[in-house]
């Protein structure tokens, strides 16, 4: 429980009388942190573009959507949800991780359209002590993400896996899930209007209502503390992919005969705050009240509470809204067509109650009513007014003094083993990536994945989720370059990025210095979103997101800002998409962009000292240049290969690109570097290195001027297993086979 | 010519259907999805694909419970009047435990599908592209096409791969293979990473003795198109998805001869 003294009195204010047991739980959970937005929703508002030409549906209902390809003469989007598990993961690593992807897939459904891939973000910590629970729990969030998404049968098309000891208190586990949808057939999260006129049912379909994640908001919406685990860990739900997976064929089912019959209906998800929370915004969303009697719930178990079926968070449950006329047909599809009884002890569909047109949100049990509320108190919008305490942010960017060649070697050797370059293979081999037959670039293959999910369509969707570790020296840095970063990625496989998501991992927003590290990644976040638009005069519009506060412990330190950003983008044509490894040797080796001496929480400072602590800035008018110029590039198939410059600088993505996604048949290069060599090297401003073909040169080069670019030829690729540099300290030879071991020791 | 029948079927917790059918079309068949409850929709079947998927949530062992419905009796009847039966990943496991595969002793359960393992521990849910080696192509109806010792790159997803087999069948493995793990040269191994799951003798797939009926934990259904295929793995097939990814057109993948070899064996029981 969570309600604050001051939370209790408003709403004793608001009720005019004491708050029944049940009535406490729904405030519980929709005031939360969690549910109510009521530290952040004054910053994301003043902040975050969410507005656009091919904006389907903003920001407001369980997903986002945005229009993604016109084909036979039906207008496909994509729906996009992104979420935190953060808490539950710290918890139960495998439940918090597993129902992390549960919901967040269920976001999508419930807008009625087909999930065709998650993608996930894992921040785990680090301990050099082999029993340190840090290592059970990235172990365990694997396994849970796998034991979701593998069976529910929707590929892991990505994301990111990063290391740092601020999580070593607090994993952060963040999903996000895109689905497949035609415009005509999107469903609206709440009762439609034909319920003004005639009877509305609710009907709860899914798993029986049990006791797990009782809780589960207001416990999001808190620091971890020991002294609460048992409680804890009951506030953790419990998942069930396998019957997610045949509801989702019944969901596929009933909407086909939704479509067919023309039935107007309302279709929400069950999350956070459970029955009462989903049966409430369903109705509320349209003006209207709704009845629920609590005896009509399929439950798991007797005697549960009635607080308990209310609000327990219980997994894989959906409600809809439907004419009364038709709720026979919807029970007969779940529960004999799908046969969910036999497949789950008391699963199925039940209605639960019905659409009222007074402004009341009312429950019963065994007769007597235990709560009865006027909707707009559910509705209440609850602000908590949070300071913001600015620190000192270093710009003071000197270029660091030269390197001995010996220096040079050892920290090239040791760059692709640090845990943040090493290849993640040894975590992704673990999801699925293939299920569903679409994929057509895997990952680690290219900067981003593509699937083309729409049968006879060449249009490929292309996606990538970012965050960086810049956020302690810069938090305006860690939102703005980690739009930059997910968007060079969708560009660098030739994509065009449509929109961004964000998920918002901080600290205590009542500490000042966190919620200043708050404030400063959204306005990051939102000059990026301006900056990268790629419809002319128009951002990339915001469409869905998600906030996680408190990720700290009463015994240790917050989470460094964490913002964790997801680009969705179109692909034309997946014929003509570039992947990162070097095809052939012979082939020019170009950097577009610039870098600067900017080392703050740059993967060198791991391996020497002295550097200064600039985080690398986001130059909003060369980058969105470079942007434009590298996607024409790959247009008119000028580019052989194509790869971001992000963690590990210029040379790190060199290295990444001779290497592939197995570092098998690898190509070498000859290469000189002209300035600074640590900065030429190692600082992680964004850029690209592209691979150009000698008969392409000219035209490249033409491009790139008519775009106001800056570009640096640094040599071409070659047959020999090395990496030869020449730079203003001196001549080096990277042998590619030794730092193969370290990059990727399962090899 | 009538194109002949297949039926995908849908287990609870089946995840592949939608694409083995989308496969199985291109390659000529009539193909429809049916629920594991629709007894009498499999009657006019000319064959027969059990998908991947986590039926039954692989509860008691992977494949266990499906090979107990009603349904299974029907597919047992139907295999054993000629018509062609696929398992793939979770297909597989439910053929195993219905003793379909590798039918040596008719009716008897001979082949345990196991978690993975590596040098006899446990290693998870592995996801990766492996090469294939055929064997005995001329025995199974899904091999016909090929040719002995042909290599072809497809993609694995399973937790639970490992063949272990029944002293019954062990002898004679050697004529029942039908595909076994290897690298992109042909050259077998039985030991990781080549074999990663840690098959007896290696195996991926295996037809029954009379050659209608092959289980494999490999998903065919995903090396059915060029464009499914990965640029990172090794051989001939990646310089075609290069080509592909340079502005070519998409086409057949490797397991193009798996589903003609089925087909052409269905249109016999038409």
């Amino acid at each position: 429980m969570s309600l604050s003294q001051s939370d209790l009195a408003a709403i004793r204010e608001l009720l005019q009388r004491e708050p029944t047991p049940v009535e406490y739980y729904i405030f519980d959970a929709m005031w939360s942190e969690h549910c109510s937005y009521k530290s952040s929703k004054a910053v994301l508002k003043a902040n975050l573009p969410t507005q656009g030409s091919e904006v389907a549906l903003g920001i407001g209902e369980d997903s986002g959507i945005i229009r993604f390809v016109r084909h036979d003469g039906k207008q496909y989007c994509l729906a996009i949800s992104h979420e935190s598990h953060n808490h539950p993961s710290q918890i139960l690593p495998i439940e918090g991780a597993a129902t992390g992807v549960g919901g967040v897939v269920r976001d999508v459904y419930c807008m009625g359209a087909d999930v065709i891939g998650v993608l996930n973000s894992l921040h785990f910590g680090i301990s050099d002590d082999p029993q340190s629970v840090v290592h059970t729990i990235s172990k365990n969030v694997v396994l849970g993400v796998s034991d979701y998404a593998n069976p529910l049968g929707v590929p892991v098309l990505g994301g990111e896996t990063v290391y740092h000891p601020s999580y070593n208190d607090n994993c952060l586990v963040n999903v996000a899930a895109i689905g497949l949808i035609e415009e005509s057939k999107i469903i609206h999260s709440y009762v439609p209007d034909n319920a003004q006129t005639e009877p509305y049912d609710i009907i709860l379909f899914g798993k029986s209502t049990d006791a797990t994640g009782f809780g589960g908001a207001s416990f999001s919406s808190a620091t971890l503390d020991k002294e609460n685990d048992v409680q804890n860990v009951g506030a953790v739900q419990v998942h069930d992919p396998f019957l997610k997976r045949v509801l989702v064929e019944a969901i596929k089912t009933l909407l086909r005969v939704v479509d067919e019959k023309k039935v107007p209906i309302g279709f929400k998800d069950l999350g956070a705050g459970g029955i009462c929370c989903a049966t409430s915004e369903i109705a509320v969303g349209a003006g209207m009240g709704v009845e629920i009697d609590l005896d009509n719930v399929n439950v798991a178990l007797t005697d549960l509470k009635p607080e308990v079926i209310a609000c327990s968070e219980t997994q894989e449950r959906f409600c809809l809204a439907v004419p009364r006329w038709f709720s026979g047909e919807v029970l007969k599809i779940f529960n004999d067509e799908f046969a969910l009884p036999s497949i789950y002890p008391n699963a199925g569909a039940a209605v639960i109650g019905q659409v009222i047109h007074e402004n009341r949100y009312l429950v019963r049990h065994r007769g007597a009513v235990v709560a009865d509320l006027p909707v707009s108190a559910i509705t209440t919008e609850v602000t908590a007014n949070r300071v913001a305490a600015p620190r000192p942010i270093s710009a003071d960017a000197v270029d660091p003094a030269p390197w001995s060649i010996d220096q040079h070697r050892s920290v090239a050797e040791r760059l692709m083993g640090l845990p943040n370059m090493m290849s993640k293979r040894f975590v992704f081999r673990h999801f699925d990536n293939a299920v569903r037959g679409d994929t057509v670039v895997y990952p680690g293959e290219a900067d981003s994945v593509l699937v083309t999910p729409i049968e006879g369509c060449p249009a490929a969707v292309a996606v990538s989720m970012d965050s960086n570790l810049y956020g302690k020296s810069d938090p305006y840095v860690s939102g703005a370059y980690a739009v930059a970063e997910a968007v060079r990625n969708v560009i660098a496989v030739g994509g065009r990025p449509l929109c961004v998501t964000d998920c918002l991992n901080f600290g205590n927003p009542e500490n000042p210095d966190a919620f200043f590290e708050f404030c400063e990644s959204v306005r990051g976040i939102g000059d990026a979103s301006r900056a990268f638009g790629f419809i002319p005069n128009e951002p990339l519009p915001v469409i869905s997101g998600n906030v996680s506060l408190y990720n700290e412990s009463k015994t240790g330190s917050a989470v460094i800002p964490s913002p964790v950003i997801v680009v969705i983008g179109r692909v034309d044509d997946y014929r003509k998409a570039t992947v990162m490894s070097f095809p052939a040797s012979g082939l020019n080796v170009i950097r577009v962009g610039k870098m600067y001496p900017e080392f703050g929480g740059t993967q060198i400072q791991n391996l020497v000292t002295g550097l200064n602590d600039v985080a690398p800035q986001v130059r909003f008018d060369p980058e969105s240049r470079s942007n434009m110029a590298i996607f024409a590039a790959i247009d008119q198939s000028l580019v052989a290969a194509a790869h971001d410059i992000s963690g590990g600088g210029t040379l790190g993505c060199i290295f990444e690109m001779c290497f592939g996604l197995l570092g098998n048949d690898a190509f070498g290069a000859t290469l000189s570097v002209r300035g600074n060599a640590v900065t030429e090297l190692y600082a992680e401003n964004g850029g690209y290195i592209v691979a150009v073909h000698p008969d392409n040169l000219d035209q490249f080069e033409q491009l790139m001027m008519s775009h106001g670019v800056e570009w640096t030829h640094l040599g071409e690729t070659t047959d020999a297993q090395s990496v030869d540099l020449t730079t203003d300290d001196g001549q080096f030879v990277i042998n590619l086979s030794s730092i193969r071991d370290v990059w990727n020791p399962e090899l | 010519m009538k194109k002949p029948k297949l039926i995908v079927l849908q287990f609870p917790g089946s995840n592949c259907e939608y694409e083995t059918h989308r496969a199985a079309s291109y390659y000529g068949f009539e193909s429809r999805i049916v629920r594991w409850n629709s007894l009498d929709e499999i009657d006019d079947a000319n064959a027969i694909i059990l998908p991947g998927g986590f039926s039954y949530q692989d509860r008691v062992r992977s494949g266990a419970i499906s090979s107990k419905l009603p349904i299974l009796k029907k597919i047992i009847m139907k295999a054993s009047s000629g018509v062609p039966v696929l398992g793939i990943c979770n297909g597989c496991q439910i053929l195993a435990e219905a003793g379909l595969i590798a039918g040596v002793n008719k009716g008897q359960v001979e082949i345990g599908m196991a978690p993975n393992t590596r040098d006899g521990l446990p290693v998870g849910f592995i996801c990766d592209w492996k090469y294939l080696v055929v064997k005995n192509p001329k025995r199974s109806v899904f091999t016909q096409y090929y040719d002995e010792n042909e290599v072809l790159p497809i993609p694995v997803n399973h937790g639970e791969g490992r063949f272990v087999v029944s002293k019954s069948v062990s002898n004679e493995l050697i004529n029942l293979a039908s595909f076994r793990y290897s690298d992109h040269q042909g050259v077998e191994s039985t030991s990781f990473p080549i074999n990663h799951n840690g098959a007896s003798y290696g195996l991926a797939a295996i037809s029954n003795v009379d050659g209608n009926v092959m289980g494999m934990m490999p998903h065919p259904e995903r090396a059915a198109r060029l464009r499914q295929i990965p640029v990172s793995i090794s051989g001939e097939w990646r310089e075609k998805k290069r080509q592909l990814l340079s502005g070519g057109s998409d086409g057949v993948g490797p397991s193009e001869k798996l589903f003609v070899g089925m087909r052409d064996a269905a249109r016999e029981t038409q």
